[in-house]
């Protein structure tokens, strides 16, 4: 798989502890999580420069909802 | 993200033969094997042997997925002839269903395809094996690298099922009616683990 470089990151105690309950609920590294983010942030980040909006479905309820991006 | 690295399958005589794994496969390259796949696959269906996956557009496939960096393409060659290809996603696809890993990511393994001169349901004699082994293996080893811990899971065709229990000891989550009616398979982290310890030496 693809070389990997380190790097020291500084978090907030809020930020950290946001960083840790999804670790934990996700059974993923603190690495791995932050690695999905990235990966995640580059797709949708990717849809928006083009103009496309950002939205969330409750399938069960029918509702859709637009994410407001700044 | 495409890596290539070399690898070994074998031969019909069980000899070792080399080859190269590439992550990342093109869509020319995936162009480029159903040319080559096609006319074997219609000798066989003109004799009356056709694959359960024989409608799969494996070309089409490409083109949906291409520039969406969640999901790969695994090609095994041996010279300029691909011998397998598997389609995964690992990002924004199904999560595990396994009591024990419920809700964790995993790779999803959308397709696999032997070349039909390795495919069991076409021919008596393989002329390569181990190539869905191989690629397999390869979409572990991304869940590993992802942080997933090997999380794996797949729909099964009927005619594969026995490969996926029996040979990789994936578990048997049941019949899915929400998916074609296929049976659904999963690898938790110690499966995968353990389907990397005995796949390592002899694919």
């Amino acid at each position: 798989m693809a070389e990997k470089r380190t790097m020291t990151l500084n978090l907030t105690d809020e930020e950290m502890g946001l960083l840790d309950e999804l670790s934990s609920h996700y059974d993923m590294s603190k690495t791995a999580i932050l690695r999905k983010a990235l990966r995640m942030y580059q797709v949708i980040d990717a849809r928006l420069r083009k103009g496309e909006k950002l939205f969330t479905e409750d399938e069960l309820e029918k509702k859709k909802a637009e994410l407001v991006v700044l | 993200m495409r890596i290539e690295s070399a690898v070994a399958l074998r031969d019909a005589n069980r000899q070792a033969v080399a080859a190269d794994l590439i992550v990342g496969v093109t869509v020319d390259e995936v162009d480029e094997t159903v040319a080559l796949w096609t006319p074997f696959k219609l000798a066989c269906e003109q004799a009356g042997h056709r694959s359960e996956h024989s409608h799969w557009d494996w070309s089409k496939k490409a083109r949906a997925i291409r520039g969406a960096t969640y999901y790969t393409v695994a090609g095994v060659r041996i010279g300029t002839e691909m011998q397998g290809l598997l389609l995964w996603g690992d990002l924004f696809s199904p999560t595990a269903r396994h009591p024990t890993q419920l809700g964790h990511d995993l790779v999803y393994v959308h397709f696999v395809s032997t070349a039909p001169w390795n495919d069991r349901e076409l021919v008596d004699a393989p002329k390569f094996v181990g190539a869905g082994t191989l690629l397999l293996r390869t979409a572990v080893e991304r869940s590993l690298d992802l942080g997933y811990k090997g999380r794996l899971g797949l729909h099964s065709l009927t005619k594969a099922e026995e490969f996926y229990r029996d040979k990789c000891k994936m578990i048997d989550m049941g019949i899915d009616q929400s998916h074609e009616n296929l049976r659904y398979y999963e690898f938790t982290p110690q499966l995968a683990q353990d389907f990397l310890n005995r796949t390592g030496v002899n694919p």
